[in-house]
């Protein structure tokens, strides 16, 4: 369609408000209360604009393109409409009385930052000073003693951990209120009261804490003004520098961009152009990453254990321990355990030291034990190629989400985003599981079955699918034979008791599923665990054939995925890893290398046990050396996500102390023993190295990893229905800390105190 | 009569009724609407009862509690069928008399009979009295012949009749282009044709289609809706049907504010009574056509007066209004086509369906066919409910129907279309009252609220008080209205606190340009008129109040000259007490 816009003729392709494409093209229309991805909510009124063949003015955000409009978006007559509307902002905004001496005006209070949140709270908001509401001031430049000031009189609300909240310096235009519902699927915050009270507020004036907030943040990084600010911000300056970097305090791999000043992090928000997060993040991504970096329990010198206590000492003499001991052992009595909160290149050293250079078969990791590692193991067991890659906007785009007793919203908050985005466009949510999730406001239906007994649920509903004669397209699939003769044992009345339904309740939950495709099926380790987990995963893939489904195995740690596809490249390990930290605990080996700490150590598990990690913890009370390693902000390296896309994260700040990468530890530590192999010089050359070895990686380059890219994988899926009979045990649960709080060896909701106060509720 | 299942036995039903009336030889309907109660309607309907049991005279003496019959002023009064005598202001102790004299004897009790403020004359019936006779009462000349809490009592005045002829004569279309021809515009305030909303709500895509009764009354002292609500809910439940049907609607949301239990309370047993007679639900009258309606009690936003508002306080939210276009009619609840209509709206339609569009456009004017029902309040004689044609001109229902101005003072002002309005000064009497001619004189027709100002009355102060009440009502999602509003109550304060400056004229005018411009809903575009108009039409005052620190009223206090303070340090009398 054509429009023109002040004189200029315009091509429209799509929808779009006059603001947008204004923008677009570069035509600057003044808003407050507009913000990408929100619905346009015309609260400001300082879009107005006027629209040929209308009587009155049109806002701009909340009008959209026809066919032939004819659109003036400033006259000066509009110019001078939007100056009164800010001038009357600016007269209930806690904007001193120009009459009074005593204050600053409202320019230089946003301006000068640290003098005037000592006065009035003002201090840095997610803009980092930058406020919109002092770039619309300037370019209105409205006369603020045109008005007396009617400045509020609201208290100010410091009760919260991580962000203060001070509604005499709101505009209302509600971004904070709508982000929170429209986005979050939170809805925390609202607009309370109206008149000269109208504010934004909680519930009956709650704290956030006793509300559903989840302290996202996502309120503070749209706050067009200083109403919102982070607490740890409070007496802060602005930041010399800005630097890009991946989150790796959960599997999603939020870009963060790091405020710096001198060197050290002061603040993190959720990048805007965040290729996963697109400028949302959770409230560790968001608030947490100076506290974790610099936390009290970070490891900042090499530690070894003389005459009973851990004591530092020099990179040359704790690696010089540590080669002494491993060369005295044989290659069978050492084990090795490595993180998957660390970088690809890392594990990469890891394995490629435990498993070419130490010999040992007995290499472990954190990452062995996700729902991804189950879910694979349980398709080679079944001669299929195992599909990890997903995308989250696929789970945006499903029309049932089934999630299995994950509660998305603390674990995987950015997937759970996704699933509120599938919720609004008209997707049902089922949550599977016994505990009640705080996200179950959102679901239309909650089962409420023991765990363990979600196969006979998604067998009964496979059977009713297949019977109502909406299999026939998978009729042709292989083992559907097979298949359909093992439903004959499935009982469905049986079926529904056991997930405490009505069998009508289960038919309309089938009918639902058939109904409403495609649809994506969520689980996290829990799922395929124990002694149901195969049949509840060969249940769920039959399931899922007939539902167009979308499998998604979650993990929780930055690079699950990562550490899978490299330990899977160095062969298979002795025995299933449960076996290894069955024999780490009861004391099998001699010789210990642990890198993090996920397994639990009650007593000390063998003659000589060496640690790198970032925090001391527990385990440190049994280690005998302890080597500093760098954490993601102080490194270089790839992650890999819950998604399977492989991000690169540059290094935003030098190691605290003498910490280090966990590849360079490594190097180091294989040179001491004499190894050849470990000649890389940088990240790079690990990586280089690696995406030659390990298939997932091939084709991948590091100079092209700016954008990220998505693991190697097999473009089509195996169309072939699980029979019980081929499936063989998955390995019993092995009790590993693991979490969604869990950072290498900080524990945060219990290291960090204002997680803790907040996970606590 | 259990369930109507074809539209003939809706003329039998009414036959039974009717035979099974109890032939009584007189009926006294007492005023109970919400009004009535309180000055004690239901004290006398007991003491009535009480009387006539105890005189035996159950069977030849009916009493109803009827809805409200519209002279306020004189609650609490009855009305004596057939000869139709009307009594006022009764107290219990009256009653014994009443029946002794009145209904045993047929004489008149003079004490007790409605005296014309204006003439002094005595008016022992209803129908002479001038508060009665120079009204057109389409929509409430049943109200005292009707219990609220019977549809019997509406059947037998042809209730449903309407519904039946739409159904089974009439396409939906037809109805549409009935409607349409009668004129019917909204009476809710924006005046828009009726026939027009229903035919763009027809023929939005989007399924299913809702109907919506705006019976939440915000103005301060205005009780047109509760008028209906209370005294004949079928009327516009009937109304609403016959809306569905046009529109092709399947779900009707009723939406009451919480301050009218009494309303909720008919409103509720009405449906529950259409729903069990087949008249609302699955299958009217047999007929394929499926509706239901839903009370949903709101509480009471003066902003939900704006539709979009009220849609999103029905959907649960905050009770915000959002731009427009898209119109309800294309996307309001839940997104689906909507067809939102006043109360009074509601209640025209059995009248134009059944006695036709050409009647319909015979009264009121050519562009504003119909009546309107207006509340009379302020320093009026009889504060009340009325009924007129539109098109009457203002001095008719000050002085004829209304009964002049309180203790016979001049005639100052009027504010018609609630504190929004504009106020109109005494000379421009002749203004009909009409969408057009009232807003080209810079008010609105609003809801109908008319609020009467003597010379005592100090038309700063009036504005503020007007202006407060928007400013209190702003629901805060527009900065014009939120802080135009604010900023406008905080300069005529000052004014009327002597404190005025010269430039407060050209701010308040330059304040209400960008209200009138910007705001987002009619709430802020239109809370400026009563400064706009006071200061078209009485600009004077304003000079008096900032020049000479005077207020020529002697009502703003901080102005007043000392000895006159005591006289009038009651408050102004601006529709805050008005029913």
């Amino acid at each position: 369609m054509k429009v023109i816009i002040d004189g200029l003729p315009f091509q429209v392709a799509d929808k779009m408000s006059i603001l947008d494409f204004a923008r677009d093209k570069g035509i600057t229309i003044p808003s407050l209360c507009h913000y990408p991805g929100l619905i346009p909510f015309s609260g400001c009124r300082l879009c107005l604009v006027a629209v040929k063949g209308r009587k009155a003015l049109a806002p701009a955000c909340d009008t959209f393109l026809e066919d032939g409009m004819e659109v003036t978006t400033n006259t000066p007559a509009i110019h001078k409409i939007r100056r009164q509307i800010l001038e009357l902002i600016l007269s209930e905004h806690a904007n001193p009385s120009p009459v009074s001496d005593d204050r600053k005006s409202c320019l230089g209070a946003l301006s000068e930052t640290g003098e005037a949140n000592q006065a009035s709270g003002y201090s840095l908001s997610s803009n980092n000073g930058r406020h919109e509401f002092l770039k619309i001031l300037g370019t209105l430049n409205p006369d603020q003693a045109q008005f007396p000031s009617l400045e509020g009189t609201f208290e100010i609300h410091k009760e919260d951990p991580l962000l203060d909240r001070n509604y005499n310096l709101c505009v209302l235009c509600g971004r904070c209120v709508r982000i929170c519902h429209e986005v979050r699927g939170v809805s925390a915050l609202a607009f309370v009261n109206r008149s000269s009270r109208a504010a934004v507020g909680t519930a009956l004036g709650r704290r956030l804490l006793d509300t559903e907030c989840q302290f996202c943040g996502a309120c503070l990084d749209v706050c067009p003004t200083g109403a919102l600010t982070e607490k740890s911000l409070k007496a802060e300056v602005l930041p010399d520098t800005e630097k890009n970097t991946i989150c790796s305090f959960c599997g999603q791999g939020c870009t963060l961009r790091l405020a710096l000043k001198q060197g050290k992090i002061m603040g993190s928000v959720p990048a805007k152009q965040g290729t996963v997060n697109q400028g949302q993040a959770c409230l560790k991504g968001r608030f947490l990453v100076a506290e974790a970096v610099y936390h009290r329990s970070r490891v900042s010198r090499p530690l070894v254990r003389k005459n009973g206590k851990l004591q530092e000492t020099t990179w040359n003499e704790a690696l010089a321990v540590i080669a002494q001991e491993f060369s005295r052992c044989q290659a069978r009595d050492i084990a090795i355990a490595g993180s998957a909160c660390d970088s690809c290149e890392d594990i990469f050293a890891l394995e490629k030291f435990g498993g070419e250079g130490l010999k040992t078969e007995n290499r472990i990791g954190s990452g062995d034990f996700t729902a991804q590692a189950r879910f694979r193991e349980f398709a080679l067991g079944q001669s299929l190629e195992p599909r990890l890659n997903f995308r989250l906007s696929d789970i945006g785009r499903a029309k049932t989400i089934v999630l299995f007793g994950e509660n998305l919203a603390v674990s995987q908050p950015i997937v759970w985003l996704e699933v509120h985005r599938a919720i609004r466009s008209g997707a049902k949510l089922i949550i599977v599981g016994p505990q009640e999730l705080c996200i179950r406001r959102c679901a239309s239906s909650w089962i409420k079955l023991r765990p363990g007994q979600e196969s006979e649920l998604l067998t009964g509903l496979s059977k009713i699918l297949v019977e109502s004669g909406h299999a026939a397209e998978f009729s042709r699939f292989e083992g559907f034979a097979v298949f359909k003769k093992n439903l004959e044992e499935c009982v469905l009345s049986e079926a529904a008791a056991s997930a405490g339904l009505q069998e009508e309740r289960l038919l309309k939950l089938a009918l639902s599923l058939e109904k409403r495709k495609p649809a994506a099926f969520l689980f996290g380790a829990e799922f395929c665990e124990g002694p149901s987990g195969a049949a509840n995963l060969a249940a769920l893939r039959n399931l899922a054939l007939q539902t167009q489904g979308l499998i998604v195995p979650l993990s929780s740690e930055s690079n699950s995925r990562g550490a899978l596809e490299i330990s899977a490249a160095f062969g298979k390990k002795n025995g299933y890893p449960g076996r290894i930290v069955q024999g780490i605990s009861s004391g099998s080996f001699k010789a210990l290398y642990f890198a993090g700490s996920f397994l639990r150590l009650g007593k000390k598990p063998a003659e000589f046990l060496a640690i790198q990690d970032s925090y001391l913890d527990g385990n440190a009370d049994y280690a005998d050396v302890i080597l500093p390693q760098a954490t993601f902000a102080e490194v270089e390296g790839t992650f890999v996500n819950v998604e399977g896309r492989l991000q690169k994260c540059e290094r935003a700040i030098e190691p605290q102390a003498e910490a280090k990468p966990g590849w360079q530890i490594i190097r180091q530590l294989a040179r001491k023993m004499g190894m050849s192999g470990f000649s890389f010089k940088a990240a790079s050359d690990v990586f280089q190295e690696l995406a030659g070895r390990v298939p997932a990686f091939s084709g991948l380059s590091w100079d092209q990893l700016t954008r990220g890219a998505f693991l190697q994988e097999p473009e089509t899926d195996f169309r072939k229905f699980t029979a019980a009979e081929t499936l063989a045990d998955l390995e019993e649960s092995v009790d590993i800390a693991s979490g969604p709080d869990i950072y290498k060896g900080l524990n945060m909701s219990r290291d960090i105190k204002d997680l803790r106060l907040i996970r606590g509720r | 009569m259990k369930k109507l299942s074809h539209p003939h036995h809706l003329a039998e039903w009414k036959r039974i009724i009717l035979e099974e009336r109890p032939a009584y030889d007189k009926v006294i309907a007492v005023s109970s609407g919400t009004c009535g109660r309180a000055r004690g309607s239901l004290q006398i309907f007991e003491a009535f009862k009480q009387e006539i049991e105890r005189r035996r005279l159950s069977l030849t003496v009916g009493i109803e509690a009827t809805g409200c019959h519209g002279l306020c002023e004189m609650e609490p009064n009855i009305v004596i069928s057939p000869e139709g005598f009307f009594y006022k202001k009764l107290d219990v102790k009256d009653i014994p008399a009443i029946v002794e004299r009145t209904i045993l004897k047929n004489k008149v009790i003079p004490s007790l009979v409605y005296e014309d403020p204006a003439t002094g004359r005595k008016h022992p019936r209803q129908n002479e009295i001038p508060f009665y006779q120079k009204q057109t009462r389409l929509l409430t000349e049943n109200n005292f012949r009707i219990n609220p809490e019977r549809i019997e009592d509406y059947i037998a005045l042809d209730g449903y009749q309407a519904l039946a002829k739409a159904l089974f004569d009439m396409t939906s279309e037809s109805v549409i282009a009935e409607v349409k021809a009668s004129g019917l515009r909204g009476r809710g305030g924006a005046g828009l044709l009726t026939g027009k909303k229903w035919e763009s709500c027809r023929e939005a895509r989007g399924h299913p289609k809702y109907i919506i009764c705006d019976a939440d009354e915000g103005d301060p002292g205005s009780s047109m809706s509760r008028g209906l609500l209370e005294a004949n809910p079928h009327s516009l439940i009937e109304g609403m049907i016959i809306g569905a049907y046009a529109i092709g609607a399947s779900e009707g949301f009723m939406c009451v504010g919480t301050n009218y239990p009494l309303a909720v309370e008919h409103i509720t047993l009405a449906l529950e009574q259409a729903r069990n007679h087949g008249l609302l639900g699955s299958a009217i009258f047999g007929s394929e056509f499926h509706f239901d309606i839903h009370v949903v009690q709101v509480a009471g936003a003066f902003v939900s007066g704006d539709e979009t508002s009220l849609i999103a306080a029905l959907e649960g939210k905050k009770a915000f209004p959002r731009q427009q276009p898209p119109f309800p009619a294309q996307q309001g609840l839940w997104g689906k086509p909507t067809d939102i209509h006043h109360v009074e709206t509601w209640a025209n339609l059995p009248i134009i369906l059944n006695k036709g569009a050409d009647w319909f456009t015979e009264i009121g004017t050519d562009k504003s066919p119909g009546t309107k029902i207006v509340t009379l309040g302020g320093r009026i004689n009889n504060t009340s409910l009325a009924e007129v044609p539109l098109g009457t001109r203002l001095r008719k229902i000050i002085f004829d129907i209304g009964g002049g101005i309180k203790d016979k003072r001049a005639l100052k002002a009027v504010q018609t279309g609630g504190p929004r309005g504009g106020f109109i000064p005494a000379e421009k009497m002749d203004v009909p009252l009409d969408y057009e001619t009232l807003s080209q004189s810079g008010s609105i027709l609003g809801c109908g609220g008319i609020i009467v100002m003597d010379k005592d009355t100090c038309m700063v102060d009036a504005a503020r008080y007007s202006l407060s009440v928007s400013a209190e009502e702003s629901c805060g999602k527009c900065a014009p209205c939120r802080v135009g509003t604010r900023q406008m109550l905080e300069i005529l304060d000052r004014i009327s606190h002597g404190q005025g400056q010269a430039s407060d004229i050209v701010r308040l005018e330059d304040l209400a340009a960008v209200m009138k411009a910007a705001s987002l809903c009619d709430l802020g575009q239109t809370a400026p008129n009563p400064v706009l108009t006071t200061l078209r039409y009485f600009k004077d005052e304003y000079d008096a109040h900032i020049r000479e620190k005077r207020c020529p009223a002697l009502v703003c206090q901080s102005l007043a000259p000392a000895r006159k303070k005591a006289k009038n340090s009651r408050k102004q009398e601006t529709g805050r007490e008005a029913i």
